[in-house]
This record gives C-alpha cells, structure tokens and sequence, in this order.
C-alpha cells in the first residue's frame, strides 16, 4: 500500500508532471512565472486547491453522483466545487494576506479554471483511485506544478538579461524553454519507480 | 428518464446553494473594514499612478494621507489645482498648489539639420547609443531621439515625429518627471507651464560650432538678451541662453528675433512643431 502511494507521488510529480508531461495548465504556468516571488504562493494555493479539490470532488463521485446514476454531470459539478473552493481562497487570502493576494492578482480567480485542477479530480476518477490515493494525487500533482513554477521562474529572470532576438523576447522564449525542459522530464521515466519494488 | 434528468437539476441546485451559503458564511467572518476617508480620497485622486508624489501609485498615497496628517496634499502634481481644492474640503486642511510644472525636451536638432557623427544601427534605446561616444549627433548636448523617455511616461503626453524630433505636449503632461530621470543627457527639464517660452538647446559648445554642426542651437549671440532687457529674465551663461521663470516678462519678441529660432512657446509647442516639421522636411530634400 505504501509503495503504491510513494509510486503515484514519484510518478505525478516527475513521470507524469502536469506541466510538462500532460500540458494541463499552461496559462498560470506561463502568466505567473516571469517573477520568483509570487511563484511559492501560487504553488501553495494550488497545491491547496488541488488537494482539496481531489479529496471533495472523489466524495461527491462517490457518495452522490454514483448511486444517483448521475456520472455524466461530473464535470459540471467539478467545476461549481473548485470555483467555491477557490472563492474561499481567495476570501481568506484576501483578508490574511493581502500582500500575497495583489501578488496574485488575476491569476488566483483563474486558479477557477485552471485545467490541471479538473484534470487532476477528473484523472482520480479515470484511474480508479481511493480516497487516500486521490488525496495524494492532487497533492502531489500540486507539488509538480510548484517545482515546474519554480524550475520556469529561475529560467526566465535569467532570460530577461540574455540578448535574444527581438520576436523571441517574452512569451515566445518561455514557450520555447518550456518545451526544452518538457523533453528534459522525458527522462525520467517509469525506470525510476524500480527502486520502490 | 425524466426523473433521472429532475434528479441532476435538483441534487446540482442543493450543491450550489450549499455552497453559496458557505461562502457567504466565510465572507461574513473575513470582512475587511475599509476606512471610508480612503476610498472617498481614491476617488479624488487622478488614477494614472504616475509617482510624482513619492508615493506607490495613488492608492499608496491615499493610505498615507489617511494615516498620517502631516503629509502635505499638493503633491500630486497631475490632480492640480484643483485637486487641492477638494482635499482642502475634505481633510480640513488650507494648502495652497504651486503652478503645474510641465517637462520639455530642451534639444529640437532634428536628423535634417543636425550634423552626424556616424550612423547609429544598434538597439533602439537612448542609453545604449549614448554609451557610444555620446550618441551619433555631432552635437554632444543633443538628443539621441530614441524615446526612451516616450516608454516610461505614463500619460504618453511626448510624441516624436517623422524626423525623430522628439517634444512633450504640454497639455497632456502631468509633471510627473520620470522622463527627467531617464533621460541620459539630462536634457528633459521641469519648467512651470505658464512660464512663456523656453529655450530649445542644450549646447554649451561656443557659436561657431554650433553653426556649424546644428542649424537650431543656440549660438550665443545675446539678441534676445538686447531686446528684452532684463537680466533677471533671460540671460546667456556659458555660451547659452537661459530663461528664468522668477517674473512672466514677454518674450514674444525676443523669440520672433531669434536668429536660429529656439525660444519655443510652452504652450503652443504642438503648433510650433508642426509648422516647423515642414520646413525641415523641404529642407532635408
């Protein structure tokens, strides 16, 4: 049982990295990481959404929309539980931390439709996860979206100095970096869950 | 079936209407009590965030006039005077606002009349090209014409024209001076706006040079000093004339006398620019 879990968290962190390998959420990934800064507290706040998004969103497959036959609607009902989840983020923030919240700016609200959020509670679902194993995926797959902001923010303060040719700069060398670090995480592989077994 | 669809629509309306009230449960305990004085102050204020008070933009200045009664409120220099006037009313307060102050470029050597060291072919920014050998007029004094004043004013009151001549509108203006700033051969001054007219040269290089490398520099030639006659005025320093904003004597005179015609009205500069854009472009074919 432990080992599945180490295996699911090594494997949505590196193997299957949202950003890199399944190209959910680019637009935060893009938008936010122009600055180091703001990155830890928008990978906080999805690691927090994602986690709970999975833990609320596998209860309400379960124990409402399955015995109602109703397994055609989840993603709408996905969605209304993220955006509140969400909104209540934003609340809290709003009022704890209003520094980290204008850090933010729009990019917190579109956390609402941030696609590795759903794809994370509709991938729990695909996969057949129990609780606790989709509890660990969105929390892990959080933690791979924090890395890979990280990873892009360092990379990209650093462009900002580099002399690139002029229809390069900004977004376009992002995307470009992204792409070489996208083939970068095809090295890790399902050979790195060998050691757990 | 249609219990099966009836049974989607109610269990989604119970979902959303449990959350709703959640959330409007949690909004009620994280309220954020904001001081009415702040936001009236806020709304007073221009909103172009442009600095000039020394503040983080407007809403930066707002909190610290709330806060603390000390700071003086003629410090936005786009409100006005008339932003004073509604502060006074507000805060209780009996300030008075110096006259706007407007910033002009004090160079007008255009590509068609002004003599050229090399061809600059580098990246488009004045302090790239004043690193090489101060800029590729002859003239050192001049400007690079590049913009790099038109890429931080927030208000986008300075135009350049088709001979990189570059000049601020003075109507737009807000006095902000962030151009004063940037500008790498500090030729970007503050004059107040109601001043009359300035001197469009920076050029301390004696007049034979100066006619020589520039066609619209001052030459030193201490006409406008004969026919104004007033030393507190405008007065020639250091090869250059210069206008001293301490008294409005005219200078409409002195202006229409000038030989290289750089005393430019503050005001009207948009006029001036525009017929003299003519001029120089017969001149340049």
């Amino acid at each position: 049982m432990s080992g599945e879990i180490i295996a699911i968290a090594i494997g949505t962190i590196f193997i299957n990295n949202f950003v890199f390998s399944q190209f959910l959420g680019i637009c935060p990934f893009i938008g936010v990481s122009k600055k180091l800064d703001s990155v830890l507290g928008m990978g906080l706040a999805v690691i927090f959404v994602m986690t709970l998004g999975s833990m609320v969103t596998y209860l309400i497959y379960k124990y409402l929309l399955v015995p109602f036959n109703l397994q055609y609607l989840k993603i709408i009902f996905f969605i209304l539980i993220i955006a509140s989840i969400v909104q209540f983020i934003e609340i809290i923030l709003k009022k704890q931390l209003p520094f980290l919240y204008n850090a933010l700016g729009i990019y917190l609200p579109l956390i609402t439709t941030n696609c590795a959020v759903l794809g994370v509670a509709l991938l729990n679902i695909n996969k057949n996860y129990n609780f606790i194993e989709s509890l660990i995926h969105g929390f892990s797959g959080g933690v791979g979206f924090l890395i890979a902001l990280f990873l892009m923010s360092t990379i990209r303060e650093k462009l900002d100095l580099a002399t690139i040719p002029k229809a390069f700069k900004g977004v376009p060398i992002a995307f470009i970096s992204a792409g070489l670090m996208a083939l970068a995480f095809l090295a890790a592989d399902r050979s790195m869950l060998d050691i757990f077994k | 079936m249609i219990i099966d669809l009836l049974v989607g629509v109610l269990l989604l309306t119970l979902i959303g209407f449990f959350l709703g009230l959640f959330l409007s449960f949690i909004s009620n305990i994280f309220t954020i009590k904001i001081d009415p004085v702040v936001e009236k102050i806020t709304e007073l204020l221009p909103g172009v965030n442009c600095g000039a008070c020394g503040y983080p933009g407007c809403a930066g200045y707002a909190d610290a006039l709330s806060k603390n009664t000390n700071i003086e409120i003629n410090l936005c220099s786009p409100g006005g005077k008339s932003l004073v006037e509604k502060l006074n009313l507000l805060l209780g307060k009996n300030s008075d606002f110096s006259d706007k102050i407007v910033a002009k470029v004090f160079c007008m050597g255009d590509d068609a009349i002004a003599s050229k060291d090399y061809d600059f072919n580098g990246e488009d920014d004045c302090l790239t090209m004043s690193n090489f050998f101060q800029g590729e007029k002859t003239c050192k004094y001049s400007c690079e014409g590049k913009g790099d004043c038109i890429k931080v004013c927030p208000v986008e009151a300075i135009k350049r024209d088709s001979l990189n001549r570059v000049w601020i509108d003075s109507s737009i203006c807000v006095g902000c001076k962030r151009c004063v700033s940037v500008c790498p051969k500090n030729i970007i001054k503050m004059v107040p706006v109601n001043g009359g007219h300035f001197v469009a040269c920076s050029s301390h290089n004696d007049g034979k040079t100066v006619r020589e490398i520039c066609k619209k520099g001052c030459i030193a030639c201490k006409i406008c000093e004969k026919i104004t006659g007033d030393p507190t005025r405008i007065v020639v320093i250091n090869n250059l004339a210069e206008i001293k904003y301490t008294n409005t004597v005219d200078l409409k005179n002195a202006a229409i006398k000038c030989p290289t015609s750089v005393i430019i009205p503050i005001i009207d500069q948009k006029v001036f620019v525009l017929d003299t854009l003519n001029k120089d472009l017969q001149k340049k074919v």
